[in-house]
């Protein structure tokens, strides 16, 4: 139940291939599967290893690999196929409280722009010849944080107001009287992938618990 | 900007528990990911990530000084847990942030120090309701799955001879510790760059 069968992690992560291919998001694409090739390919050859950690140290990789890269494709199809307006149109929908809606929706767009800035310090980190290793985190933790999490922090308190500012000027606080800009209405498609969808998940689940 | 001040979560402040909730859950993966790869880093998982997501967790409520913050935060925080189906790890945790949440709200968000009482008490709880259903079953957990991970039997007797009840306490014991540590020294690193710069 806790780790996925090795067939049933395979096909998850067929699927999510096959939106991202949809998506024309052949980057991440060739990234995710390239990492989730070699991690099962390692796992499914793990029991010729005698080294009991370095055995571990495998299954350990595999069960994150398994199922944070799964989560990853979907991160990355759902941020390429939509937007905030037509997710928070959805949510508006479904009636789902701000409270819920609203910090789930912008971490999930949040994401990205963590990764640019990590990538922006990085470089200013080299230059000053400021090493980010593991092993650093180790040694040093608070030095670290200080380096890393603290540039990080005060950009993202600046862009969470800024993120605020322009949504409230948009009417954001007002969210019952909202004109909806972006009608949502199920499709053919729509009722087609879902179904679809419906079918794997089961097949899936078939997998798993027979 | 000027808004008005109320005791009740705004729109903006859902914005900016947004942004710090995915700081904390990238903080929580890369910090725990790469913990995880080793034996000790895996049962002390919780008390290492909790000491580096303090940071986050207190430029948000230093911040953002409503009732629901905390509660929010932590229940995001949590949600993870559900990628590895520990469905009642994930509810204990948002119970225990709950409680976290009664005693943060009691003191309106004011003191400091309660602020700091509250982040341990919401990550002692959580450490002990998430990992509690993996320490229930730990024989079980691992036999069932001993086939599924490949385990060979000497494996499998060092997992075991981890998890125990008295490595369940002296985790939780660990997360108070390290959980006071992130988040003493958090106030310390938010009062030198983000206070004395007038961004609190």
């Amino acid at each position: 139940m806790f780790m996925n069968k090795a067939m049933t992690a395979h096909i998850i992560c067929a699927v999510a291939a096959v939106y991202l291919l949809a998506a024309k998001s052949y980057k991440p694409l060739a990234a995710y599967l390239t990492i989730y090739i070699v991690v099962a390919l390692l796992m499914a050859n793990v029991d010729k290893i005698h080294n009991t950690s370095a055995m571990l140290l495998i299954v350990s990789l595999s069960y994150f690999v398994q199922k944070l890269v799964v989560l990853l494709m979907m991160g990355s199809f759902f941020v390429r196929m939509t937007t905030i307006p037509y997710v928070l149109s959805a949510m508006q929908h479904m009636k789902i409280p701000d409270a819920a809606a609203v910090p789930i929706m912008v971490a999930l767009r949040f994401f990205p722009t963590i990764r640019e800035d990590y990538h922006s310090l990085k470089d200013s980190l080299r230059i000053r010849k400021v090493s980010l290793s593991p092993l650093q985190f180790i040694i040093h933790p608070v030095r670290m944080v200080e380096y890393l999490f603290v540039p990080i922090l005060m950009k993202s308190l600046r862009t969470s107001d800024e993120l605020a500012a322009s949504a409230l000027s948009r009417g954001f606080e007002h969210m019952n009287e909202q004109t909806i800009l972006y009608p949502l209405k199920l499709k053919t498609l729509d009722y087609l992938v879902g179904t679809l969808s419906m079918l794997i998940v089961a097949i899936l689940f078939y997998l798993q618990f027979k | 900007m000027n808004t008005i001040k109320t005791e009740k979560l705004a729109a903006r402040d859902f914005i900016t528990i947004g942004i710090f909730a995915a700081i904390s859950l990238v903080i929580f993966f890369v910090i725990g990911g790469a913990a995880g790869m080793t034996l000790v880093g895996t049962v002390a998982n919780v008390p290492i990530t909790v000491f580096f997501t303090a940071i986050a967790y207190m430029l948000l409520v230093s911040k953002v000084r409503k009732k629901g913050t905390f509660l929010i935060m932590g229940t995001i925080s949590a949600l993870p847990g559900l990628m590895a189906a520990n469905a009642i790890g994930v509810a204990a945790s948002i119970v225990g942030w709950i409680i976290a949440e009664v005693v943060a709200s009691a003191n309106h968000y004011r003191s400091k120090k309660v602020l700091i009482f509250t982040y341990v008490l919401g990550c002692t709880l959580h450490s002990a309701g998430f990992t509690l259903p993996m320490y229930l079953s730990n024989a079980q957990y691992l036999i069932d799955r001993q086939e599924i991970l490949h385990l060979t039997d000497e494996a499998l007797a060092l997992y075991l001879q981890m998890f125990t009840w008295p490595m369940y306490f002296g985790m939780v014991a660990l997360t108070i510790v390290t959980s006071f540590l992130g988040a003493f020294i958090s106030t310390r690193i938010l009062k030198k760059h983000f206070e004395k710069a007038g961004l609190l």
